[in-house]
């Protein structure tokens, strides 16, 4: 315990300002306005009709929910205690649950703060604290003082700039540890250069666009680099140990590419995007939708039109089997040329830029909507296929971010896409062009789950049994259509097909300095997801007892992305594969 | 499982956590039961036009609670043998699971915050439950006495901090 009263000893706890209980009791109302309003509710519509002891029990009721109310404000008030010492925030709370939180200055995201109209005449606001990617742990201070809340700031800013010293400290050493010789007459032309990679050469050129000079538009997905302007500059390095970023050496090298502040990277063509909204499945999918708008509101079709509907179809049933295939292709064609126009509006003047430290995606026709995603931001590249576009030999790219990016359309399911539809071929000299930094290449990996299809296997196959089991032993004590045997048959084999996709899929590449490449899929969407060491947060291994005999486990790990795949799971793989990841992990903290 | 714990200082829970896993699942299991009977007195359990496919569904769910609450001493065992966890210079590996055992790497570098937190049967017992923030995730040591509690937490605050001081990735 005497760490426990050193810790009380150092730390100067404060309570939050009484104006908090003011807030705490708003959200109080906030939260239980469901429960009051149908207590008042059932109180006012039938008071007349309700017994004494109707009226006692909603009396009851009410008056426990009030002193609920009140008890959860003061409590929270009573227990929400601070401290800000030399190194973070410190933050307790709660009454029954107990929760102690400290946050370093380091690991602080943002902060911010808000003044509610009847806090400003004692100079008190809300404070929100929070770390980045966790939204749980961050803090909230209620009710605190603007000059608190000014030092609070100022301890973060005076250790933010201490951090970001001591890292360039740290990488200066290093980088003089590495190459003494290494020096460059230019510090403008270093950090462009050490955008691009590693210099082997004394001298080296580099374009530099003049960016007055309009962009020559290339229509097409750049492989060489677009070279633009003619401005030329000369870095000259006076040796071969350059510390810039390394590359493994079956990437291609782009250092010649033109690089500048304003790269078009990719530009959508008609072409690919009516490719695009062909080989997007949920097409399909929307023809169901419609079916059940239909079939849900049928009843509010005027009776004419729906008896001339059915009219139809009864006669187009009867017509025989061309009649009814020239149908549903009419059908099926309607609704693919709606999808293509919705995503030809959706994806019109659709194109990918690099603009210095930017990644410029713009789209649209009357208003042009432009996201801009500083590349510092971007945690992981996605390069996905669904198994359609991998008959075609076409891909899509989305990126992972640290931050909210793009919200809105420009996000596709969780990532924030940036190529809608590409051939295999391009992609990658499209990606260095556009992304050099984040080191992606076609390299060679290494499937971990081929020959383990058993594991992969099992749990879908011995469900389906058990189930269908269940389902002959319903049908027949029920006496129901034996047809509903289909379902968990369909189901079963659904299942089975997407655990072997991926069992036939996943797998690893380490390459680089600290590179990871993981193949993995999504119901029956394959991906490669690149990514970097850092990015990788924790590494899980599991397993039942007895996959533990055959020296086989599952892995799991956690990548700090917002947006696209944030969990990358390899189902089964040979502990030695577990063991090389986890040591890949673990170097990161060696340096 | 042994690939990932080529480590030393393996430390167990303290004992005590066993009565928590079991009153924690003797309350679960009460509750559960409680709510079956309440949905059933609700849904006219006691009519005879009761609809069919109660009663399959009950014996399901009933079947389901107490057998996880007699099975509960063989789970509670396998779960406080295998739940340790370790904490060296670089990093924190957690071990857990009864049936599906999991062994997690938490590189300390990737450590956002640290928090406890002590419900009342945790408080009972003098335990604390202490939850490392990562980016992503969250990662928990179940119980610790409430000093040992103190003293981890403090450890792995000092060692985050060493370790932003120095640098690296």
């Amino acid at each position: 315990m005497s760490s426990n009263n050193q810790m009380a000893v150092q730390q100067h706890w404060q309570r939050l300002h009484w104006i908090a209980l003011i807030t705490l009791l708003i959200r109080g109302v906030k939260q239980l306005y469901a429960l009051i309003g149908i207590i008042v509710l059932q109180a006012i519509n039938t008071f007349d009709k309700q017994t004494t002891i109707s009226k006692l029990v909603l009396l009851i009721l009410g008056i426990i929910t009030v002193s609920f109310w009140i008890f959860q404000a003061l409590s929270a008030w009573i227990t929400t205690q601070y401290s800000v010492d030399a190194n973070g925030i410190s933050y307790r709370s709660g009454f029954f649950n107990k929760k102690h939180v400290f946050i370093p200055f380091e690991q602080i995201h943002v902060i911010a703060s808000s003044q509610s109209w009847y806090c400003k005449p004692f100079s008190v606001l809300t404070a929100s604290i929070s770390v980045a990617g966790d939204d749980k742990t961050s803090i909230q201070l209620l009710a605190i003082s603007e000059q608190t809340y000014q030092q609070l700031e100022q301890s973060y800013h005076e250790h933010s700039a201490k951090h970001k010293q001591s890292h360039t400290d740290t990488a200066t050493e290093n980088s003089e540890l590495l190459s003494s010789q290494h020096s460059l007459s230019n510090s403008l032309e270093y950090n462009k250069l050490s955008t691009i990679g590693k210099s082997n050469t004394n001298t080296e050129e580099v374009t530099v666009i003049d960016t007055n000079t309009p962009v020559r538009e290339d229509k097409n997905a750049i492989t060489g680099g677009t070279v633009v302007g003619n401005s030329t500059a000369t870095i000259i390095s006076t040796g071969n140990n350059a510390t810039l970023p390394t590359y493994p050496s079956n990437v291609p090298s782009y250092k010649n590419n033109a690089y500048s502040s304003q790269i078009a990277g990719y530009r959508a063509k008609i072409s690919d995007i009516i490719v695009f909204a062909l080989t997007d499945v949920r097409w399909l999918a929307s023809v169901m939708v419609l079916y059940g708008f239909y079939s849900e509101y049928n009843d509010k079709v005027p009776r004419s039109i729906h008896n001339w509907a059915n009219t139809q179809v009864d006669a187009a049933m009867h017509a025989g089997w061309i009649i009814i295939s020239l149908l549903v292709f009419a059908v099926l064609l309607i609704v693919a040329i709606a999808s293509v126009i919705l995503t030809l509006f959706r994806f019109a003047n659709f194109s990918v830029t690099r603009n210095g430290n930017n990644i410029v995606i713009s789209r649209g026709i009357l208003s042009v909507r432009t996201v801009s995603i500083p590349v510092e931001h971007i945690q992981s590249v996605s390069i996905r296929t669904t198994l359609l576009r991998r008959c075609l030999g076409l891909c899509s790219v989305q990126l992972g971010t640290s931050a909210t990016q793009g919200v809105g359309d420009d996000q596709v399911g969780n990532g924030l896409e940036v190529i809608p539809v590409i051939a295999r071929s391009r992609v990658f000299n499209t990606l260095q062009l556009i992304l050099p930094e984040i080191e992606i290449n076609d390299v060679p990996v290494r499937y971990t789950a081929r020959g383990l299809y058993r594991y992969y296997a099992t749990v879908p196959v011995v469900s389906t049994i058990v189930v269908s089991a269940g389902s002959a032993v319903a049908i027949w004590y029920w006496d129901l259509s034996a047809w509903l045997m289909i379902l968990p048959i369909f189901a079963g084999i659904w299942w089975l097909a997407v655990r072997l996709l991926s069992a036939y899929s996943e797998g690893y590449a380490l390459y680089g300095k600290d590179r990871i490449c993981v193949h993995g899929t999504s119901v029956f969407t394959l991906y490669e997801l690149y990514t970097s060491r850092m990015r990788v947060e924790t590494l899980t291994q599991s397993a039942p007892p007895w996959w533990g005999s055959k020296a086989i486990s599952r892995v799991e790990m956690q990548i700090f992305v917002k947006h696209d795949i944030s969990s990358v799971t390899l189902r089964a793989m040979h502990n030695s594969d577990v063991y090389a990841l986890s040591q890949w992990l673990r170097e990161s903290v060696y340096f | 499982m042994d690939d990932m714990s080529d480590t030393n200082a393996w430390k167990h829970v303290p004992p005590s956590m066993r009565k928590v896993l079991m009153l924690r699942q003797v309350c679960q299991s009460a509750i559960t039961l409680i709510g079956i009977a309440v949905v059933l007195f609700i849904s006219g359990w006691y009519k005879a036009d009761r609809p069919q496919w109660v009663l399959p569904i009950v014996v399901l769910l009933v079947v389901y609670t107490v057998g996880d609450l007699l099975t509960q001493p063989l789970q509670t065992k396998w779960e406080y043998d295998f739940h340790t966890y370790c904490l060296n210079e670089n990093e924190l590996i957690l071990k857990k699971g009864w049936l599906w055992r999991s062994t997690t790497v938490i590189p300390l570098n990737r450590v956002q915050n640290i928090d406890s937190e002590q419900g009342p049967i945790l408080r009972f017992f003098g335990l604390t439950q202490v939850t490392v923030h990562t980016a992503v995730d969250k990662h928990t040591i179940d119980a610790l006495y409430t000093a040992d509690a103190q003293e981890i937490m403090q450890r792995i605050s000092q060692r985050v901090q060493q370790m932003r001081a120095m640098g690296g990735e």
